[in-house]
């Protein structure tokens, strides 16, 4: 799911974390870099970071990093230009959620421990 | 027949009879099919999987998951894969003017890296202003 524009997609995450307090996992606190954007709810305790340090936002930053390293691996190994590089993101996602995490001890994926059964890998 | 295979030769005259003795095969059917070497499988599910390291194609991932064989030997992949050095540019040159040749590059030695940037620390104490770091694929510094 890639947006056209660069509005935030407060919605998506609203529901999202709405879908994950029914799923047993209570979501207190919520972390974010200083957009504001979901500052009008007060289903959550927001915890914005300091003004002009992102890098206290490390946790969702750094997938930034990690996507755009296995994306662009895989576009210069498929030989393809740098546009198609969406497509080349979702497919990480979708890679990346199957691959053990290291947070896990990397004895489980993080497929594994949301669905709680081992990812097929056979048709990559 | 387990693991990957590749044909050396069309597919039609990969279908023949295979269990036949060795001394009446005539000479056109011998090996048509030949295995992927285990280095060459670690090569393969390394850009599979979106260019992981070492530990997680090793190891990790046969235990996580099906479908992925197991994969102990040919442990070079990580460190010959072009596309991984590349992958951590995210920008590229845009003119030609300095590049006197295009060349893709395999194999320890063969490709060194020169910074002619200002190299801080060292030119504090160094009276030859010219010091720079050259590194090579190995790790080797001079």
């Amino acid at each position: 799911m890639l947006s056209k524009n660069k509005d935030p997609p407060v919605d998506f995450v609203r529901d999202f974390l709405a879908t994950h307090k029914d799923r047993n996992c209570p979501v207190i606190r919520v972390r974010t870099d200083q957009g504001g954007e979901l500052c009008a709810s007060n289903e959550f305790i927001l915890e914005p970071t300091g003004a002009g340090d992102p890098a206290q936002n490390g946790k969702a930053e750094s997938p930034n990093k990690i996507f755009g390293k296995m994306m662009r691996g895989m576009l210069y190994n498929a030989g393809l230009g740098s546009e198609f590089w969406s497509y080349a993101l979702l497919h990480a996602v979708y890679v990346k959620n199957r691959l053990p995490h290291s947070a896990l001890h990397m004895q489980r994926s993080s497929y594994e421990a949301y669905t709680g059964g081992k990812p097929n890998l056979s048709l990559l | 027949m387990n693991g990957l295979w590749y044909a050396t030769q069309p597919l039609l005259d990969c279908i023949r009879p295979r269990y036949k003795d060795w001394n009446d095969t005539p000479e056109s059917t011998i090996p048509i099919l030949r295995r992927l070497s285990k280095a060459a499988m670690h090569e393969l599910w390394h850009q599979r999987l979106c260019h992981p390291g070492e530990t997680v194609v090793a190891s990790a991932v046969s235990r996580t998951s099906e479908g992925v064989p197991t994969l102990t030997n040919g442990r070079n992949a990580f460190f010959k894969c072009d596309a991984c050095t590349r992958a951590k540019m995210k920008r590229t040159a845009k003119s030609t003017k300095h590049m006197t040749r295009e060349s893709s590059v395999y194999g320890a030695g063969q490709m060194f890296y020169v910074d002619f940037g200002f190299v801080r620390g060292s030119d504090y104490h160094m009276k030859d202003k010219g010091g720079r770091i050259i590194t090579s694929r190995d790790g080797y510094h001079s």
